[in-house]
């Protein structure tokens, strides 16, 4: 609630927001865009053998496409987040705070709980969202590459059969729900790391932490965001 | 207003516990605008506690702290943060802002709290670089920096808002006789010549008797003695004496 109310409550902190969107996002892409593909190309191993014996292949494009926007792409885009920024996150704060560099901060007039957690939340917020796009259509264009490597069809062909059959609702709420996830994995790693104490002991232990729970945290929330998913956009 | 009725520090009837263990209990002192007060004690008798308690860094179990006529534990956030603007705090360890430049520690307060342009931030943070004798250091990072040079960096920080006040956190922890000589002579001039305010804790009383006009100190959580150096090195109390004459 106090991240909430303060991202609304001047000084607005642009710059350091900026720099943390840097940081957390741009910063990502190489990881979450290798990943994205990788993840395409086996998908779409996996599923030819099981689609191929049902006759489907030609579904294979669909297939995974939705796979990949409506569950694998903001899942995987979350917790890879969550392991590369929650663990930084955490480290950084709870190492600011055991080499009293939060203090500091106080101690110079600036409000540290503004500078330091409400920015890199708002960073994290923007971001996962951004870097989903980026998972999606990386797994999308692995799954194609792989399928045009097996089967010699056209990139056209692909896109056409993987785009026909999807909807809006497959691709911005899903998108849209990564933003819940950057809240859980800034506000948690922050917390974790603007809390920590016991110096490298307590660093270490923030950061290890920051990863687990905000992991956790999120394969949780996606039940329930799946569901609202569902309930508000039932096609 | 005159000084007397309104000191630049004052620690009223504080109290503070970490665990259920007091650190400090029932501590009152005064420090009048100009005036350098040292802090001695032995460790863990709560000297940093008190500066930390003097700016809000640490609320108080009991008591109050005022900066000037601000009592620091009823100001709200917004207040707080104004008056700490008007407290400069050297920590023990420097606490410099490791991902970043000397230089650019020394400006962050600039840009954060002037609007002043580039050219003049550059200016400023050269004349504290070389009010502490480190102009050609300002491009190195905090961890190329020796324990002394930290410190001087650290000074420079707090000082480059101009504030009336200086709060410093064991000037000679870490450092070997000469650096730390060096410090103090930077912390005289400072009360020499700038007429700043010195609230110092430091466990040297020998370092701090070269500018301090009184002295103050903790034993087992509470000031059991504060007066002028001389009054304190004549002192019937053995730990009194010990600690100020430094015959311990």
């Amino acid at each position: 609630m106090r991240v909430v109310r303060n991202i609304f409550r001047a000084p607005f902190e642009m710059e350091e927001t900026g720099r943390q969107i840097v940081e957390i996002g741009s910063r990502s892409v190489p990881l979450i865009a290798a990943c994205g593909l990788a993840i395409g190309v086996v998908m779409s191993l996996h599923t030819r053998a099981s689609m191929t014996r049902f006759g489907a292949a030609s579904m294979i494009p669909a297939v995974l496409t939705i796979a990949m926007f409506r569950e694998l792409g903001p899942l995987v885009t979350g917790l890879l987040v969550s392991g590369r920024v929650g663990a930084g996150i955490g480290a950084e704060l709870a190492g600011m705070r055991v080499t009293e560099q939060i203090d500091a901060l106080e101690s110079l007039g600036v409000d540290s709980f503004k500078y330091l957690v409400v920015t890199r939340v708002a960073a994290c917020v923007v971001a996962l969202p951004v870097l989903t796009m980026v998972m999606d259509f990386m797994g999308s264009a692995g799954g194609m590459f792989s399928e045009m490597a097996v089967t010699h069809s056209s990139a056209q062909l692909y896109i056409h059969r993987a785009f026909k059959s999807m909807v809006w609702s497959d691709y911005i709420p899903t998108t849209l729900k990564t933003a819940v996830f950057g809240l859980l994995i800034g506000t948690i790693s922050c917390f974790l790391g603007y809390t920590a104490s016991q110096g490298a002991k307590g660093v270490g232990r923030a950061s290890t932490r920051s990863v687990v729970l905000s992991s956790l945290v999120l394969i949780l929330f996606n039940i329930i965001l799946v569901k609202l998913t569902m309930f508000w956009f039932p096609s | 207003m005159s000084q007397a009725s309104h000191p630049a520090i004052r620690i009223d009837h504080v109290c503070k516990a970490f665990d259920g263990r007091a650190v400090l209990d029932d501590v009152s002192f005064e420090v009048p605008a100009g005036e350098a007060f040292g802090i001695l004690g032995r460790s863990g008798t709560g000297k940093s506690v008190t500066l930390k308690l003097i700016i809000g860094l640490l609320c108080p179990d009991q008591g109050h702290t005022f900066i000037g006529n601000d009592d620091v534990q009823q100001l709200d956030r917004e207040n707080l943060l104004r008056v700490r603007k008007t407290v400069g705090f050297m920590f023990q360890d420097a606490a410099l802002f490791d991902s970043i430049s000397v230089r650019e520690n020394i400006a962050f307060p600039l840009r954060r709290h002037t609007s002043k342009a580039e050219k003049e931030i550059d200016e400023a943070v050269q004349e504290k670089l070389s009010e502490v004798g480190l102009e050609e250091d300002a491009e190195k990072m905090p961890a190329d920096l020796s324990g002394g040079m930290r410190k001087r960096v650290g000074l420079a920080r707090a000082l480059v808002l101009d504030p009336p006040v200086l709060l410093v956190d064991e000037p000679n922890s870490g450092l070997d006789p000469v650096t730390a000589s060096e410090i103090y002579k930077l912390l005289a001039d400072l009360k020499k010549k700038q007429h700043r305010t010195l609230v110092v804790v430091t466990h040297d009383a020998a370092g701090v008797r070269r500018f301090a006009d009184r002295l103050g100190v903790l034993h087992q959580g509470r000031m059991i003695a504060c007066g002028s150096p001389d009054e304190l090195t004549h002192s019937d109390n053995e730990l009194v004496h010990a600690l100020v004459s430094q015959e311990v």
